[in-house]
């Protein structure tokens, strides 16, 4: 008997409905054991490749992702603190140039460099400043103080903030 | 399309999500496709350390390229390709044979059939010792398509797009890595003219 090439033996592993789809191999898959054994290889040794993947180790994923996605970098928090004092020290450095360059300026000269409209309309706001330039350097300094706790405080919230953003 | 299109809106969903800075969405494409990239990348290099230095620096080249991704293709497709050809030149750069399919290179052509059906449990897992012993020794050209074709979501055209070469391509080397891994398990059974039967190992 001339049995199935191995084309026609793939083909009929292959199909869903192989009767339908190949009547003449299935004529003769009927009464041919070596045939159907070929077909039942092909199936058989095909289904176990699909069925036999090979698993990778179980902390791949995490120490692929490690690779891609760097963590964000941990700043210190005394860093984050010294990058906060140094515009702490500019504002408080600042702040000191205005104090002595107003209490060097009489307080009637310093009320002539006011714009005339600011005085029309908020006269509080400069008799404040006018006390202020007249404030003694006790004062200035406790201005300094509260201006750096500010800050501090400031720097607290936002650090909190950053390591809850990090959990 | 084949029969892939189930899975492209989600991996698609996913690569969205990447691409929009939720980076870390990549984690759920790696868990979906290592252990199928694993299996190719396996049984092309033959050994799991090569394997998986392989499937590794597949992830992470199309991590990369991912905003080069066009989405009307499938990742899985993309992807495979990506994992193929890592492969492919990793087997390049240790001399070994890889991609291309030589005319004759079916080895025995004038194979015996058989009439042995493998029918109890002790012989189906002699079986598929049998099979997976010999993909395993196939070159990485047959056992590498074989591959792919195991594989539920790729028909030939997308098996044509992994291994760039025409579908007509594809069917053709696909029967010869298929004679040849069923030439492999026949010659375990002893199929000759004389004894068609079969006969154990
Ligand atoms: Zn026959």
């Amino acid at each position: 008997m001339n049995h199935l090439s191995h084309e026609i033996l793939q083909q009929y592993a292959d199909a869903e409905h192989p009767a339908l789809a190949l009547p003449d191999a299935h004529k003769h898959i009927m009464v041919c054991p070596q045939c159907t054994a070929e077909v039942e290889i092909y199936r058989r040794s095909e289904a176990i490749l699909q069925a036999n993947l090979i698993e990778s180790r179980a902390e791949f994923t995490a120490q692929l992702m490690s690779l891609l996605v760097a963590p964000k970098p941990v700043v210190h928090p005394s860093r984050e603190r010294f990058k906060l004092l140094i515009p702490a020290f500019v504002l408080s450095a600042l702040m000191l140039i205005m104090i002595f360059w107003n209490q060097s300026i009489p307080t009637t000269a310093y009320k002539a460099t006011v714009p005339k409209t600011i005085q029309d309309i908020a006269p509080s706001v400069i008799n404040g400043l006018t006390m202020y330039t007249a404030s003694g350097i006790t004062r200035n300094i406790a201005l300094i103080v509260i201006t750096l706790v500010i800050l501090f405080t400031f720097e607290r919230v936002f650090l909190q903030r950053n390591s809850f953003h990090r959990k | 399309m084949g029969k892939g299109d189930k899975t492209i809106a989600t991996d698609i969903e996913v690569i969205k999500r990447i691409k929009t800075g939720d980076e870390r969405a990549f984690a759920i494409l790696i868990d979906r496709y290592k252990t199928k990239a694993m299996t190719l990348a396996f049984r092309m290099l033959k050994n799991t350390h090569d394997a998986e230095d392989a499937i590794q620096e597949s992830f992470i080249r199309a991590f990369r390229s991912l905003p080069m991704f066009e989405e009307r293709s499938a990742f899985s497709t993309w992807f495979y390709r990506i994992v193929y050809n890592v492969c492919a030149s990793e087997l390049r750069k240790t001399q070994q044979e890889y991609v291309y399919l030589d005319d004759d290179d079916t080895g025995n052509n004038e194979v015996e059939h058989t009439d042995w059906i493998p029918s109890t449990l002790h012989e189906q897992a002699e079986l598929e010792k049998i099979t997976l012993w010999e993909i395993e020794k196939l070159p990485a050209k047959y056992s590498g398509i074989l591959t792919l074709y195991c594989f539920e979501e790729l028909g030939y055209e997308e098996i044509s797009a992994v291994l760039q070469i025409p579908i007509g391509t594809v069917k053709t080397h696909l029967f010869r890595a298929r004679l040849q891994l069923r030439n492999a398990i026949a010659k375990h059974y002893h199929i000759t003219t004389e004894h068609p039967k079969g006969v154990h190992v």
